[in-house]
């Protein structure tokens, strides 16, 4: 017979990580509906391109269509487009200015501040060059 | 009065590790969700009587076929581990 021992339990209670990541939210300020999309290499407010692809309130010019994921100092690390209608999420390219040409450090933004950036979206079987600007909403919203 | 019979629930799953035996629950238990609890040998042994239904008197007998003590420290302490069980909603009457 085995000797015995008083019965022990304890107890290990796991305290879940409580970071969840900040975002800003940001909207394209581009003209509503049926707005003019900028084409590939250009600054160009006038012109569709051939697959009729254009900025919409509905999408691009949603607040939330974007959001600006933080690190947890409130730095922002990353810029992220939701749910395009052709591809999924897709990341986003910041730029100093309008000209498209000098890349933005995404840490700097802040928010409130104008923001240019660009996607590139899979469409008709190419790659297409989104190009937007907008404003930074400063928010609470958790995901 | 028949003495009544406990059992173990679903939502708490033993895992012997080795010579150390855990119990985790699974889904929600209420104050034990995002826990473990570590059972030493003679918990273990306790837990598993009640895998199947049995009463507190089958487990105490059966743990005194198993191991010596002085004359009644088994049965206070099995009762005592019991009752921790079915406060804490790990052990239920069937």
């Amino acid at each position: 017979m085995k000797a015995w021992a008083q019965p022990l339990a304890t107890v290990e209670k796991f305290v879940a990580n409580e970071y969840v990541a900040a975002c800003w939210k940001v909207v394209c300020d581009l003209p509503a509906e049926g707005a003019n999309r900028f084409v590939k290499g250009g600054h160009d407010l006038g012109a569709y391109d051939a697959i009729g692809g254009e900025h919409r309130q509905g999408s691009c010019g949603t607040e939330g269509h974007y959001s600006i994921v933080l690190d947890e100092n409130g730095v922002p690390t990353q810029m992220i487009e939701w749910q395009n209608i052709i591809d999924k999420n897709l990341n986003c390219t910041l730029y100093t200015d309008g000209s498209y040409t000098a890349v933005k450090d995404i840490a700097t933004v802040t928010t409130g501040e104008t923001i240019y950036w660009t996607t590139v979206s899979r469409q008709a079987g190419a790659d297409q060059l989104f190009q937007h600007y907008g404003h930074t909403t400063g928010t609470d919203n958790h995901s | 009065m028949s003495e009544p019979k406990y059992q173990t629930q679903p939502e708490f799953i033993l895992r012997e590790i080795g010579d150390e035996a855990v119990l985790v629950p699974v889904g929600a238990v209420g104050e034990l969700e995002n826990s473990i609890i570590n059972f030493n040998e003679t918990y273990s042994f306790i837990w598993k009587q009640f895998e199947e239904p049995h009463t507190i008197s089958e487990a105490i007998e059966n743990a005194r076929r198993e191991y010596e003590a002085p004359e009644g420290v088994i049965e206070e302490q099995v009762k005592g581990a019991v009752d921790e069980l079915i406060k804490r909603g790990v052990l239920k009457a069937v």
